[in-house]
């Protein structure tokens, strides 16, 4: 079964480490193309706090990138992270969240791994063909990657 | 200092946007088009930039010939001068292809700050400015709610869901702006008229060194594949109480899954 990374959107309140719902639902699209990898980039300790929570919702496996430079940096930092897994892994799609730093992730990953990508994905079916809402909800769009691994930033319930 | 503006014209966000069935793209030629609301705040942004530490602002547009409406548009808000590039090659590219392009335009001027809008209000991308960062390894401060300019530093205050961080860095830099930032200006009467006589340069993908096979609907890394019209909502389904409204109700909510 092919590999799907996902991107940890993990949030900190106060000392507890929590996972924001759109990891959830991720996980729970990548199910759709395959099997799930989470990928923990952020500060030291984050992975420990969240691994059951990850596995609970379909993580086969958790790849862990735990740094002050990727706490301290903007995107830069996890869109390397990605790259370089993409380059060692059989990842056959990248699932982010569609938020500004998601985006700006996916813009740098797909330049650095030569692939296209679909933005604020509501949906995902299993070869890989997205449901796109745009024009404030006028208008329905099925749409897919033509080049590359998928990049895709996505927000499975919008 | 130095400025270029990222422009795009963009569908009226407030009339009826469609996709053209012939090959899928954003209907332009139909639609009423207009500046993309998102730039005015860089427009607005740089201008003040320039007239607290000089220089000059360049307006970046790529799009159809159509689109230098929204060129003199952004030139009667103060910018000097404007570069479009144009070529029929170019319809339907996508994101990826069209930062390879403005990567090549932004190597045609010398540059200190690139500004661009938080988004576009078509494509509702906002990802532009992290790919041309990329491509051309300068720093991207992104989702500026404030900008302040010292020397070659600049500290950002970017805009989060729960707040904001402080951000510094150097030019040549790209700064991403939000719409909180400021307030833009309307362009004045002598503004409009002074818009008609400034310079606008236009590029094919011949001068700019790119081939036409890298780009357009053809080489696009993503492909619509179909689109539809939201349906129309339907009639609502009216519960008349005849004693056993509540369990109806219930009923109802309990097929939902919400209860």
């Amino acid at each position: 079964m092919s590999e799907v990374l996902v991107l940890v959107e993990a949030v900190a309140d106060g000392d507890n480490i929590g996972l924001k719902k759109v990891t959830l639902e991720m996980l729970t699209a990548a199910r759709v193309l395959g099997e799930p990898s989470a990928v923990v980039a952020g500060a030291s300790g984050t992975a420990a706090a969240v691994q059951d929570r990850l596995a609970e919702y379909g993580a086969a496996k958790i790849y862990v990138a735990e740094s002050d430079d990727i706490d301290n940096h903007l995107v830069a930092p996890k869109a390397e992270v990605l790259a370089q897994l993409v380059a060692d892994s059989a990842a056959t799609a990248v699932l982010l969240p569609s938020t500004q730093e998601g985006q700006e992730i996916a813009g740098r990953l797909a330049l650095k791994i030569g692939s296209g990508l679909l933005n604020d994905i509501s949906e995902v079916d299993a070869d890989g063909t997205a449901t796109q809402v745009v024009f404030a909800g006028a208008v329905i769009v099925k749409s897919k990657v033509a080049k590359g691994t998928r990049s895709t930033p996505s927000v499975p319930t919008r | 200092m130095n400025l270029v503006v990222l422009v795009k014209q963009v569908p009226d966000s407030g009339s009826e946007r469609t996709l053209d069935s012939s090959d899928n793209t954003v209907a332009r030629a139909s639609a009423d088009n207009v500046i993309n609301e998102m730039d005015e705040y860089a427009i607005e942004e740089a201008l003040k930039v320039k007239e607290a530490h000089g220089g000059e602002v360049t307006i970046l547009t790529m799009g159809p010939e159509s689109a230098t409406d929204t060129i003199r548009k952004a030139l009667s808000m103060g910018a000097d001068k404007a570069i479009h590039v144009t070529d029929p090659a170019l319809h339907g590219s996508c994101v990826i292809a069209t930062s390879a392009v403005l990567a090549k335009a932004l190597g045609t001027l010398e540059w200190d700050l690139v500004l661009s809008g938080a988004q576009s209000t078509d494509g509702g991308l906002t990802m532009m400015p992290a790919l041309l960062a990329e491509r051309l390894g300068v720093a991207h401060l992104s989702g500026a709610r404030k900008l302040t300019v010292d020397g070659s530093k600049l500290t950002v205050e970017r805009q989060t869901d729960g707040g904001y961080w402080t951000i510094e860095g150097q030019t040549p830099a790209i700064v991403s702006t939000w719409d909180t930032m400021n307030e833009p200006r309307y362009p004045s009467f002598k503004g409009i008229m002074a818009a008609k006589s400034k310079p606008v340069t236009t590029l094919s993908l011949a001068d700019l060194g790119v081939d036409e096979s890298e780009v357009g609907l053809a080489a696009a890394t993503s492909t619509v594949l179909e689109f539809a019209s939201r349906p129309p909502k339907g009639a609502g389904q009216q519960v008349k109480d005849e004693g056993d409204g509540a369990t109806k109700l219930a009923d109802f909510l309990a097929s939902k899954k919400f209860v």
